[in-house]
């Protein structure tokens, strides 16, 4: 009898993967966070967002493939689907529900599970009762569960009460916001001369630095890196590898590096000062320099010729004549540059007559200025001056300090407010008197 | 979400019944289910495992799960008792598709007073309805405290490698058809041989040797009965005019793989178990010895020595060699059982441990069987009413109905488009998608059990 021995196609079981694994082009940290892009495929592996609560669901690292997988950090011990809150992916103690899943040899997760109704321990079923805001996904981890290496998962929005549920489209992480900040270690210390005595956190020249550019230990792979070493935040010039041995350039200066993973600038903190260079940081210069001596100037008034005080028309005021006008502009010059002892200026005041009519001097009010616009002196006072009907004479004017800025010129500008509140008693008419300004120094 | 079944209240009936929940401090030797309880075939019993437990064989991690919890399944050997359930009662191990069956009967319905026996189980040929001796694998061995344990509640599913494993189908329309049998995926019915007697064989057959691996022994069914009903305590065959001695030893009493091969060997007149009487004498006279399914390293398939051959499911073996079961094929070779389909072919193609069904093989209408899984059919059907004795849908439960649905990823699933899929799994433990998907019905063990 003829007998056929048939030689069948082989399909691989067993502990062999069933179907080649497709590795995802890219993993990188997603804007929600995840570790790497997470795909969901449903019940006949059709790529879809929005589920049912009991759906059959499955991740996958790629968008076209169902079958790529999610690969653990080589440090992983197990693995973790899981439901948890967007606070509380690193901490298994909080999740909302999960269930463990095998973690091969070679860290690489399958087609996870991840129909919410799968996640046996925990309370899924509460999930599914309030509804909300939750991460669902893959959690790597060491220390027998405790520790969350990485998780890979997807944003979902649960509706209350049905379970229905949607996932919200991964997005890369172009911030930067979950990429690790780059540490400067000191791989290899200088430990002779001046570097001796180091303490740690000391960096000196000749030292070799490097970069360890993932902070926690483990962060997505098939990132692109580039490095750029930095002296005071400033390039230096062809220094791009993961370590830089410190040159005495960088002396008293502070190092830092930017790791640029994919096109995105994270920046380490600067290292302390560089010690240990041949750069000196303090010296002295001689000067000297002579000094001229300054010619003492002189103290003067200066009144206009023929200066005249100008009035308004008498009015009447509360039954009184009053008569009000300004005294015009005079100057005080103080040119003595090297001894300023500064002034008083003092005004004195005669009563007004008029044929045989007196008004005395005491009806006859001065309340002296300073022309700001025209003075270059500081430090000059202006006196209160005097309030007619109970004015008294002689009064100050106005004074400069001792010590104070002459200015460029040293000229004071000044003028008066002036009033004359005739007694009731006095017959109309015009009235004469004079002003007399006494300066003085001090 | 299993739902607790009444206490029975009458615990003293016949002696040793025990009440349904344990008050004795027992250590237990396995976990028990959070929710269903699956027992029976051996045949069946690591792929069950895998299934519910959770397995990586296939690269993704599956396991399945209803409503949050998990669900428990328990070999067919191992410690004598098992309990099932949280506080559970302790009873005999089912062994085989044949008791778990049986308890799966003694587990469903309600324990109506008039036949309160019907919850009694004893691992054993038979129930205990009143008998006090005991027989087959549970042996004079069992202990009294193991024997007519009330297991109302205790067992949701057995496994079966036999489609019909206490002989009772029944039409749908029958008023006690109240298990139904649910499609789990196909196996093939092999033999296995000492490497010894392999080679002999082959030798006669022209087909090479062990060590070159082009040896693929066959025997014809006849040839296999002959062998079976031998009158000698030497049975031989002549094969192309060369006599070879054979020791032939058989699965155990309830193993639907012994019943199954049995039927289909045997063509005298045969009892429920498929046995003529021809084939028991050469049992009890130890012509035919008596081992353990699947175990070609048993101590009765290690007395036959050089020339021992057993049936052996092909799936075990495959799920054996592929690392996904516990090995117990020893140095054995596998051999096929020829027919005008399978023409002797290997049941098996690949090597280790990338072994897979051969699909030829297991497509042959004789020596291909599917499997199965049995349930209480009230608890998966909302239409059935036991002839009107049970409200319809009184014992509806979705969650077991949704386990044992074949369009869900769950223990009836067959799909193996992709690595999650439970039909992925059981294809690494040697099982294609059953031939025929149709629900099937049958009466249990006892009466009035529905």
């Amino acid at each position: 009898m003829k007998k056929n021995i048939l030689r069948a196609v082989v399909v691989a079981v067993g502990a062999a993967l069933l179907f080649s694994i497709v590795t995802p082009a890219n993993a990188a940290y997603q804007s929600n966070g995840s570790f790497g892009a997470v795909y969901l495929y449903d019940t006949n592996y059709a790529l879809s967002s929005s589920y049912g609560w009991t759906s059959e669901v499955v991740g996958s690292g790629s968008a076209t493939s169902s079958t790529a997988v999610l690969t653990c950090p080589a440090s992983a011990t197990g693995a973790y689907t899981f439901l948890s809150t967007a606070a509380n992916v690193a901490t298994p103690g909080s999740w909302n529900a999960s269930a463990p899943i095998a973690l091969p040899g070679s860290k690489n997760i399958l087609q996870p599970n991840l129909s919410p109704s799968a996640q046996i321990n925990g309370n899924a079923l509460g999930v599914k009762t309030s509804g909300g805001a939750f991460a669902l996904g893959v959690a790597c981890t060491s220390n027998n569960g405790v520790t969350v290496l990485a998780s890979y998962f997807r944003s979902i929005t649960v509706t209350a009460s049905t379970g229905a549920w949607v996932a919200t489209e991964p997005s890369a992480d172009s911030t930067g916001a979950y990429l690790p900040t780059p540490i400067i270690t000191v791989s290899t210390p200088v430990t002779t001369g001046a570097a001796a005595n180091r303490v740690s956190g000391d960096v000196y020249v000749g030292d070799v630095l490097t970069a360890n550019k993932a902070t926690p230990t483990v962060f997505p792979s098939d990132y692109t890196v580039t490095y750029q070493w930095k002296r005071n935040g400033n390039v230096i010039a062809n220094q791009t590898g993961a370590t830089y041995t410190v040159l005495d350039a960088d002396g008293y200066a502070k190092i830092s590096v930017d790791v640029v993973y994919n096109g995105v600038t994270k920046t380490s903190a600067q290292t302390g000062m560089v010690l240990g260079g041949s750069a000196v940081l303090m010296g002295t210069i001689a000067m000297s320099a002579g000094v001229s001596a300054i010619q003492n100037g002189f103290l003067q008034l200066s009144i206009p010729a023929n200066a005249a005080a100008t009035f308004g028309s008498a009015s009447i005021v509360n039954n009184f004549s009053v008569t009000t006008g300004t005294l015009g502009n005079i100057e005080v010059n103080d040119t003595r540059w090297s001894s300023n002892n500064g002034w008083d200026l003092q005004a004195d005041v005669a009563s007004f007559v008029n044929g045989g009519n007196t008004i005395a001097k005491n009806n006859f009010g001065l309340v002296p200025s300073i022309v700001t616009g025209s003075t270059t002196a500081t430090g000059i006072t202006a006196a209160t001056g005097t309030t007619a009907g109970s004015a008294s004479y002689p009064t100050a004017f106005a004074s400069g300090a001792a010590g104070a800025d002459l200015g460029t010129t040293g000229t004071t500008v000044l003028n008066a407010a002036l009033t004359l509140r005739a007694p009731r008693t006095a017959p109309a008419g015009t009235y004469t008197s004079t002003v007399t300004l006494t300066l003085a120094t001090k | 979400m299993f739902k607790a079944k009444k206490l029975v209240a009458t615990a003293a009936i016949l002696g040793s019944g025990f009440a349904a929940f344990s008050t004795s401090s027992a250590v237990q030797a396995e976990p028990v289910s959070n929710s269903y309880a699956i027992v029976g075939s051996d045949t069946l019993e690591d792929v069950v495992n895998a299934i519910v437990n959770g397995t990586a064989i296939t690269g993704s991690t599956v396991r399945v799960t209803i409503n949050g919890a998990t669900l428990g399944s328990f070999d067919a050997t191992g410690a004598p008792y098992v309990i099932t359930k949280p506080g559970g009662v302790r009873f005999s191990r089912p062994n085989g598709s044949g008791e778990g069956f049986q308890a799966l009967s003694a587990s469903i319905g309600t324990s109506a007073a008039a036949d309160a026996l019907g919850n009694l189980f004893t691992s054993g040929t038979y129930q205990n309805k009143g008998e006090s001796s005991v027989s087959g694998s549970g042996g004079a061995s069992m202990p009294a405290s193991l024997k007519n344990i009330n297991i109302n509640g205790q067992v949701d599913i057995s496994r079966s490698s036999s489609g019909d494993p206490k002989t009772t189908s029944r039409a749908s329309t029958a008023a006690d058809a109240s298990i139904v049998r649910v499609p789990f995926g196909r196996d093939a019915i092999a033999i296995v041989m000492h490497p010894t007697l392999a080679d002999a064989v082959c030798a006669a057959e022209s087909q090479g040797t062990i060590a070159l691996g082009t040896c693929v022994p066959y025997l014809t069914a006849a040839q296999l009965m002959s062998l079976y009903e031998t009158t000698s305590a030497s049975p031989t065959l002549t094969i192309n005019g060369t006599s070879i001695a054979f020791n032939p030893v058989i699965p155990q009493a309830g193993s639907g793989t012994r019943k199954d091969f049995l039927g289909k060997i045997l063509t005298g007149t045969k009892d429920s178990s498929n046995q003529t009487s021809a084939f028991l004498a050469a049992e009890t006279a130890g012509y035919v010895r008596t081992g353990q399914e699947h175990d070609a390293i048993s101590t009765a398939f290690i007395a036959a020595g050089t020339s021992a051959i057993e049936p052996m499911s092909a799936s075990r073996w495959i799920a054996m060699k592929n690392g996904a079961s516990y090995d117990k094929s020893g140095s054995a070779v596998i051999g096929s059982i020829y027919t005008a389909t399978t023409l002797g072919v290997s049941p098996v193609t690949g090597t280790a441990p990338a072994l897979a069904p051969a699909t030829a093989y297991y497509a042959d209408t004789t020596w291909g069987r599917d499997v199965y899984l049995f349930v209480e059919r009230a608890r998966i059907d909302n239409t059935f009413t036991a002839g009107g004795t049970i409200t319809a849908g009184s014992k509806y439960d979705a969650n077991l109905a949704a386990l044992l649905d074949p369009t869900l990823n769950n223990l009836a699933n067959a799909q193996t488009t992709g690595a999650s899929k439970v039909g992925k799994v059981k294809l690494a433990y040697g099982f294609l998608a059953p031939l025929v998907t149709d629900l099937a019905y049958y009466a249990p063990s006892y009466a009035s059990k529905y």
